[in-house]
């Protein structure tokens, strides 16, 4: 989990250390998951809720809805 | 798909969150922390932004990343030159950057305690797996803490504590950063019970970063303010409700804009307002305290940097509306204009 962790805040670093407005989606900075759900826009809060006081990230809360949407 | 999300080894934890978060804290107030990471101008960024490990020889996965400002005009009065590299391999890597020989870099303050080196002689530096390793010349210059003593390693000094119920200050080693830390046992309830610091130096309508570590033996809360030290006791632009402290310790952050005055004022104090929550019996332990202004580096040093990892992070419930007792925001108010004659 740790290497996982460290090679998501590398891909912070990136973004942050370059030149020009860095843009953020919410919550990556708190390892936000969508459980796979690759396009949650109709998926709900189920898929795309947040936990501000940082206790979970969402990950592994179902299968995404559509079959087959996220290829792996 | 589903035995891969059902893989609890893939599940985030708690401290796994926190850590991230702490980690993008550090990295925005690195990038705040130099103009040259916000150039201006398509002439500024092909003068002075350069990439080093380029070519048909590069090192995979290594991205050496340079901004200079030895090139007129001079953007940033404390620093000629910053290398940044981000190393995605699984491995520790080191690459030799000739230009680099002599500038004197040394790792990022923030990034302290960073298995990050380089070689002045050389030019080499030498970064993590899978890190982004900040470096600078001169090193950036951490910015005063307004608060003296703030991790009460030479004692009580200038901490004063006041109580008129019964209490005590001690100093103990129960500590985040360093050997000590603060320990305040109330013996009787009183109405007006504070641990504080006074004579702080402020800047009017400026930015300041508060940080602390601390903890109560029953998980008992308190309140904090950044006020006038004497008569009137003009609100300075912090108050907090409430502090929601539990047994174990936490670190604390809390930004506010100072305001109500408009000269730099040398009567500031940060008080820790034990008052309506304390009870007899309770043990405040406190730690680590900074109050920087924000937008600079802020000044953790290795020891900071440790107790961070061990902690998590917490935003103060500002402007809470109620306190646990019940007590309105203009009750607050008044709480900050009790008088006292301070020793």
């Amino acid at each position: 989990m740790a290497e996982r962790v460290a090679a998501q805040n590398l891909g912070i670093d990136l973004t942050v250390l370059a030149q020009g407005v860095p843009f953020f989606h919410a919550g990556i900075d708190m390892l936000r998951s969508k459980s796979l759900e690759r396009d949650s826009y109709n998926s709900g809060d189920w898929f795309n809720r947040l936990f501000f006081d940082y206790s979970f990230n969402n990950f592994g809360v179902g299968v995404p809805v559509e079959a087959g949407a996220t290829p792996r | 798909m589903q035995p891969f999300l059902a893989n609890p080894a893939l599940q985030a934890d708690e401290a796994a969150i926190t850590g991230s978060v702490e980690h993008m804290r550090t990295m925005l107030a690195i990038r705040n922390s130099f103009s040259l990471f916000r150039l201006q101008t398509e002439t500024d960024v092909m003068q002075r932004l350069a990439f080093h490990n380029t070519g048909p020889d590069q090192i995979p996965g290594l991205i050496v990343m340079s901004l200079s400002d030895l090139v007129e005009p001079d953007l940033d009065g404390d620093h000629e030159f910053i290398v940044v590299v981000f190393n995605a391999n699984d491995e520790a890597q080191t690459i030799t950057v000739d230009a680099t020989a002599g500038l004197g870099l040394g790792v990022h303050p923030l990034q302290a305690g960073l298995a990050a080196s380089f070689d002045d002689a050389t030019g080499t530096f030498s970064v993590p797996a899978r890190t982004t390793a900040v470096f600078v010349d001169g090193g950036a210059t951490p910015v005063e803490n307004v608060v003296q003593n703030g991790s009460f390693e030479t004692g009580e000094e200038p901490w004063r504590f006041y109580s008129n119920g019964r209490g005590t200050f001690r100093i103990t080693d129960d500590a985040t950063a360093g050997d000590r830390a603060a320990r305040i046992r109330i013996d009787a309830v009183g109405s007006n019970v504070q641990l504080y610091q006074r004579d702080l130096v402020l800047k009017p309508n400026t930015q300041y970063s508060l940080r602390f570590d601390a903890k109560s033996n029953n998980g008992q809360d308190m309140s904090l303010f950044v006020h006038q030290h004497g008569a009137p006791y003009t609100n300075y632009g912090a108050r907090a409700a409430r502090v929601d402290l539990t047994t174990a310790y936490q670190t604390y952050f809390w930004e506010f804009t100072t305001a109500n005055f408009d000269e730099m004022v040398e009567d500031g104090r940060l008080r820790f307002w034990l008052a309506p929550y304390a009870k007899a019996g309770d043990v405040y332990i406190i730690d680590h305290v900074s109050l920087q202004e924000k937008g600079t580096a802020m000044a953790f040093d290795t020891e900071a940097t440790a107790a961070a990892s061990v902690s998590s992070v917490l935003v103060i419930d500002d402007e809470a509306g109620l306190l646990a007792g019940g007590v309105a925001v203009d009750e607050l108010d008044q709480q900050l204009f009790i008088p006292f004659v301070a020793k």
